[in-house]
């Protein structure tokens, strides 16, 4: 896929969908610690209210100012608590802390309660009048904790971060998810393409192949019904030519036939075979073809492997595969390693051979290519053909001037 | 029989303000005295005569309080510093220091309540700037009991 599709269609709808969520959520988180501020402001209201109602009485019984303070600041809310008189002199104070009482000159015109923060958390300040019977006038400075507001609201937000961390890696795991999975479905979906136009085209070569060798072998029959005859009838003195001729003509029709036996699809007849065995009759049709001193076969199996699968096919497939390694070496090894994974069973042939080029080796598969002088360059499309039709794999990789490595993986590996 | 109705009056108060009122830490004993005045802010530069440690807040650790002779007028004021525990860098008389504190008189005595002090090359933070205890919380709280030293 496309990083722009990547983007388009997985990262832009995830982060706008993200955003939403942090959007609705920083203003329902707005709305919440507005409501939760006024509740408090209110609740502050009540509690300044409550006590301007007692300490006017108090200062009316002319309770002591020390005492007042002292009975009214006990409540654990309060950090500080001050009374003020007319002229705006603190009479008596108290505070939790040593020494701590945020009022300045700046602040005792203040009508409205406002917020300070501290080291520990924001509280709540607010200058409340208080009138005597008598009429003598007072003020009561109050400082209000606001630390549990505090802590839900950070309660609230680290809940909130959770959740969207949450959500984001949710998200993340989601799409790259779907992303796999499409990647997976495209990828199979080429493969099938692929394999649809190789069986097309396979389909294509053995027809014309097909058609090519009954054009070819009408007239061949022909031929070779006139060197009969020719053979019958023939002075003595040609006898010999005319059985030459005949001889060629059944050659020409061989080599025809072979060829086009080769490109039928393969269909296997699976029995239960030795693959040692079958690779040492390989190996000696191979020497019978192509003999080279210079070239040692060995073979390697991890433990007697039996294969389940068609010997005649899989028996021509090894043959082209070790005639091309043969070929390829001129001097060194052709190696044969074989190994049982469960049920499946992998064949590499190495050689030590010339090697092929990168820009050949995505073409040796396909049909009709060679880069011999002779040969007709179906030997590894055979092969190939051979395998698949097992629902194997047969991959290859070469490094020119060192060698080949052909890699064949079989289902129907058993135990000896 | 009023009084004893402002009581009850201040217990539904309390058993209200639980709600979103909660001190953090254990609770403290109100305290009286004097307060940070931020009006009455001020720098002294001088000479340690004496370092005394004495309690001035009701329940409380003792505080390490300095008498300190201000150079250019020859004043002694009484500097409140931090409780001991808090303050563990030695001061010795003869030392000089510089101090930015609240000021006020007590019994014709000048005082101040300190939230910096700098002394021996180094500055002690004692208060922010509202006057608020650096040693909040007690000694649990503040491990080490060198908060105010570093800068």
């Amino acid at each position: 896929m496309k990083r722009t599709n990547f983007l388009l269609f997985f990262v832009l709808p995830f982060g706008g969908l993200a955003a939403i969520f942090f959007l609705f959520s920083s203003l329902n988180r707005d709305y919440v610690q507005r409501k939760v501020e006024d509740l408090a402001r209110e609740q502050l209201q009540a509690t300044s209210e409550i006590l301007r109602v007692n300490v006017a009485h108090l200062l009316d019984d002319n309770v002591d100012p020390g005492k007042i303070i002292a009975i009214s600041a006990g409540e654990k809310s309060i950090y500080y608590l001050a009374l003020l008189d007319d002229r705006r002199s603190i009479l008596s104070w108290s505070s939790r802390y040593e020494g701590y009482l945020p009022l300045s000159s700046r602040d005792t015109g203040r009508t409205q309660p406002w917020i300070i923060t501290s080291p520990v958390g924001r509280i709540f300040n607010t200058i409340t009048p208080v009138a005597t019977a008598t009429g003598r006038a007072y003020q009561l400075y109050l400082g209000y904790a606001l630390s549990g507001l505090d802590s839900l609201i950070s309660r609230f937000n680290r809940n909130f971060m959770l959740v969207f961390a949450v959500l984001i890696a949710v998200g993340i795991v989601f799409f790259l998810g779907v992303f796999a999975l499409q990647k997976s479905y495209l990828a199979k979906t080429r493969e099938a393409e692929e394999e649809k136009e190789e069986k097309e085209r396979f389909r294509e070569i053995s027809g014309l192949t097909s058609a090519v060798a009954h054009e070819i072998k009408n007239p061949l029959n022909s031929l070779a019904l006139l060197f009969e005859l020719l053979q019958k009838s023939a002075p003595a003195g040609l006898s010999e030519e005319t059985a030459l001729g005949k001889a060629e003509v059944r050659k020409i029709a061989d080599i025809v036939d072979r060829f086009s036996n080769l490109l039928r699809p393969p269909r296997p007849q699976k029995t239960r075979f030795a693959l040692r065995e079958v690779f040492a009759a390989v190996h000696e049709s191979v020497i019978r073809e192509l003999t080279k001193p210079g070239v040692e076969f060995r073979y390697r199996e991890s433990a007697p492997i039996i294969l389940y699968a068609d010997e005649r096919l899989l028996s021509q497939c090894f043959f082209n595969i070790l005639r091309n390694a043969r070929e390829a070496t001129d001097a060194g090894t052709v190696t044969v390693e074989a190994s049982r994974h469960g049920r499946r069973v992998v064949i590499r042939v190495r050689d030590t051979g010339r090697g092929i080029s990168a820009e050949d080796l995505t073409r040796v598969f396909d049909p009709f290519f060679t880069t011999k002088d002779s040969g007709m360059g179906v030997g590894l499309y055979l092969a190939k053909k051979i395998i698949e039709a097992h629902d194997g794999r047969l991959d290859v990789r070469s490094e020119p001037g060192r060698g080949t490595t052909m890699t064949i993986q079989l289902p129907g590996g058993e135990h000896a | 029989m009023k009084t004893r109705l402002i009581r009850v009056a201040l217990l539904c108060l309390t058993a209200l303000g639980t709600g979103f009122g909660q001190t953090p830490g254990s609770p403290a004993e109100p305290q009286q005295g004097h307060f940070y005045n931020l009006d009455t802010e001020r720098q002294v530069e001088g000479v340690i005569r004496e370092v005394l440690f004495e309690p001035l807040y009701e329940n409380r650790a003792s505080f390490v309080v300095v008498v300190l002779e201000e150079n250019k007028t020859g004043v002694i004021y009484r500097v409140e510093v931090s409780p001991a525990w808090f303050f563990n860098y030695d001061l010795h008389a003869g030392e000089p220091a510089k101090v930015t504190g609240s000021f006020y008189s007590k019994d014709s005595a000048s005082c101040l309540i300190a939230r910096r002090l700098q002394a021996g090359g180094e500055t002690f933070l004692l208060r922010d700037s509202r006057g608020f205890p650096n040693w909040r919380g007690g000694p649990m709280k503040v491990k080490g009991g060198r908060q105010g030293r570093g800068i």
